[in-house]
């Protein structure tokens, strides 16, 4: 038996060394020295395995594994790198126990150690792709979030003369961004543009379509007197865009003429904008259009209204599809509720916005948009 | 929330398609399939009749109208029917689609 | 959340007695003072924690921004202490800790009557004059050192498939190890250790001070011990017998001898 160990011990396939409390190297074999490249006599109570090892290999050694010796008395397969005595580098596994002394000064540490350089280059390369794929992963969300909240619907402007109420509510956590927009924007001296609509879908496909429709509406009110003519050449640019996806549309041209706001506008696909006149009773506005980006010839109605006193309002169809159970809101839920709220637009947007949460229990299963306007000539007359 | 399945039967003489349930997004891709076959392609006159229809989303309508504006193109008619009052006859409207009303 | 809780603390010893702190450096967590901690809660009030980030602290919290300077562990610490209401207290540092004690010391003068900084360096690299005993590159290969040694937290692959973290099996398996802490963490952590530099924190130190140098430390050498000693003023150094950068894992004996007689000379 004792003609057997040594033998074990020297001739082991795998590196192995007896280290002291202080590292120092008091027993190797000849696999360890192999991978050492270096002479029993250069190593054996001469060197520590810290100065066998690379530099960050050393720090490593203080700082996590021989705490580690000292407090669980193992440490299994560390990758380390030797460097031999010409520099050369050889990645290693290493796994080792604590014998202990009968002080911690007197204890000695069994280190077993395998060489395994391909092990290490696979790991080496797995590490880069993966890192790089997180990376990557990590860009593609923050784009996608970026360009979602651009394109959240912005506070509208003031405009002199008119009041605007406006809200957005996201469905879900908001994270995902859903189609719908709304705008008004000036395209000349005492005339503005309001729109509301919805493109199909989520996320940022149809973030993307949004910021396109959102941007080509501002270039064709320029072109367009006519709400209808601007919804046919919206309608062509969606189509040419490339893309599955279409949407839907209320285009709102309003005329200060000094005494009045003069309104024309256009419905595609969209949901007719309700009219509430100061007496409470309400209307729908306006005639059915066809979807804007589906057809190659849809369509669309231009209305006429003279706003005077009126309030009118615009919403999506996560307003009237909101459902509780198998009810429907509905539009016989909100002309009701519009002709009970305050002649204020402000009022209006926020009860439409209230009720409709509360009616699904505070969560949207859709986006939903709400816009009311008003003339603001008449409270500054009445003071 | 109480959602149907979608489901669907065919006429025999396949000129009339009957649409149940909710038209989510797999619904959807499944009815474009389905009325380019029975239609050959869209060039047979066919009627869907979405009266019993819960869930009718604009990207389903938007798939509707696009087979209807080709059959047209094609010289074949395809014709939505949908019952007074009911979801998709608001939906159509909505769209600005005509129906008639069963 | 309270600091306590994000800290993982653990106190112990007598309520009235005098609070001593003891904050682990880089590397493990509060096991570290497993030899020493005892023996000082006979007549001391002991209170252990884990730096965020590390051990069983609310590895949530790390923020990498924030804990970009050691500044915010340090306020970490002061926050604990007040919530516990302690006041006299020794603050005991090891390795990059002892200079988040030097910065808690500075940040709440009325909080620490004494520090004990064991195995300190104020700054880890070389540079004109003053040796830390290490180079860039040493850092950058300490950096892929611990990139290949996740000592059995979750392979890097899993964090995309799935969600590993939530397997209690997994837990408790980590649970019944030590110096396991997160990698990106570790990782950012030793960036923080290495690459900090507080020289000149020290000259403002106003409080009893004690450095514990071990003769053959190789992450905190006789040279940046020395450093620190000279640059607190009347502060005391202890050189204890052996190799290695832990003392009160190596020598705890000679350990608590020397804070013994630091604390009631």
């Amino acid at each position: 038996m004792t003609g057997l160990r040594p033998d074990l011990f020297e001739q082991a396939p795998c590196g192995y060394a007896v280290l002291d409390a202080s590292g120092l190297v008091v027993e190797a074999n000849a696999e360890l020295l192999r991978l050492l490249g270096r002479t029993r006599e250069q190593v054996v109570d001469r060197l520590t395995l810290a100065q066998l090892v690379s530099a960050g290999g050393r720090i490593y050694l203080d700082t996590h594994v021989f705490p580690m010796l000292s407090l669980e008395g193992v440490v299994r397969e560390l990758a380390l790198d030797v460097v031999q005595a010409d520099g050369t580098r050889v990645p290693v596994l290493v796994s080792a126990n604590l014998a202990p002394g009968p002080e911690p000064e007197r204890s000695l540490i069994r280190v077993v150690v395998l060489e395994a350089r391909d092990r290490r280059r696979y790991e080496t390369d797995l590490l880069e792709s993966v890192r790089s794929i997180e990376a990557a992963r990590q860009v593609a969300a923050e784009l996608a979030e970026t360009l979602q909240r651009t394109l959240i619907p912005p506070t509208p402007p003031a405009v002199d003369g008119l009041a605007i109420a406006a809200a957005y509510r996201p469905a879900g956590d908001g994270r995902e961004v859903g189609g719908d927009f709304y705008d008004v924007f000036q395209v000349a001296d005492h005339e503005w543009l309001a729109v509301i609509g919805d493109v199909t879908g989520k996320g940022v496909a149809a973030a993307t379509v949004t910021a396109f429709v959102r941007h080509t509406i501002r270039d064709l009110a320029m072109q367009h007197q006519d709400p209808s003519d601007l919804l046919q050449a919206l309608n062509r640019a969606v189509l040419e865009h490339d893309t599955d996806r279409f949407c839907t549309l209320v285009v709102l041209r309003l005329v200060d003429d000094g005494a009045d706001w003069s309104l024309t506008g256009s419905v595609g696909g969209h949901p007719l904008p309700v009219l509430r006149r100061t007496d409470g009773s309400v209307a729908e506005l306006g005639t059915h259009g066809s979807l804007v980006g589906v057809i190659a010839t849809p369509t669309f109605t231009t209305f006429e209204h003279r706003l005077g006193d009126d309030l009118l309002l615009l919403y999506t169809d996560g307003v009237i599809e909101a459902r509780r159970g198998r009810e429907l809101f509905g539009l016989e839920g909100l002309l009701p509720l519009v002709a009970g709220a305050d002649h204020e637009p402000a009022a209006v947007t926020a009860t439409v916005v209230e009720e409709v949460l509360a009616f699904q229990d505070g969560n949207p299963r859709d986006d939903i948009a709400v816009l009311t306007l008003g003339s603001a000539r008449r409270r500054a007359v009445a003071g | 929330m109480e959602e149907r399945a979608f489901s669907y039967e065919v006429s025999d003489g396949s000129d009339r398609l009957v649409l149940h349930g909710d038209l989510d997004e797999g619904a959807t891709v499944q009815v474009r399939m389905l009325v380019k076959e029975i239609t050959d392609g869209l060039t047979r006159d066919l009627t869907i009749d979405l009266t019993d229809v819960d869930l009718l989303p604009s990207s389903a309508v938007g798939v509707l109208a696009n087979a209807q504006d080709t059959a047209g193109k094609q010289g074949a008619a395809l014709t939505f029917v949908a019952a007074d009052g009911t979801i998709a006859a608001r939906v159509l409207t909505i769209c600005g689609l005509s129906y008639d009303e069963a | 959340m309270r600091a306590a809780d994000r800290l993982n603390a653990h106190v112990s010893g007598p309520s009235g007695a005098r609070p001593v702190v003891l904050v682990h450096g880089f590397g493990c967590d509060q096991e570290m003072w497993r030899l020493v901690a005892p023996e000082l809660s006979v007549d001391h009030r002991v209170v252990l924690l884990d730096l965020v980030g590390s051990g069983g602290s609310d590895l949530a919290s790390y923020d990498p921004e924030r804990y970009s300077r050691l500044e915010a562990h340090s306020e970490d610490v002061v926050a604990l202490c007040r919530e516990l209401g302690l006041s006299d207290v020794v603050l005991v540092g090891h390795s990059v800790s002892a200079m988040i004690a030097v910065l808690a010391h500075l940040g709440a003068p009325d909080l620490f009557s004494a520090l004990v900084l064991v195995g300190p360096s104020a700054r880890y690299l070389d540079d004109d004059g003053y040796v830390g005993g290490f180079s860039r590159s040493d850092i950058d290969d300490l950096l892929e050192t611990m990139d290949s040694n996740h000592l059995g937290w979750q392979d890097p692959l899993a964090g995309m498939v799935t969600a590993g973290a939530d397997d209690p099996a997994l837990q408790a398996e980590m649970e019944a190890t030590f110096c396991r802490n997160q990698p990106e963490i570790a990782r950012h952590f030793a960036e923080v250790t290495f690459l900090g530099d507080n020289r000149d924190d020290l000259p403002k130190v106003s409080v009893p001070t004690l450095v514990l140098q071990v003769r053959h430390d190789a992450i905190a050498p006789q040279s940046a011990g020395a450093f620190v000693h000279e640059h607190v003023a009347g502060s005391r150094m202890v050189v204890i017998e052996g190799h290695g950068h832990v003392p009160h894992l190596s020598a705890p004996a000679e350990t608590l001898k020397a804070i013994r007689e630091f604390l009631s000379p």
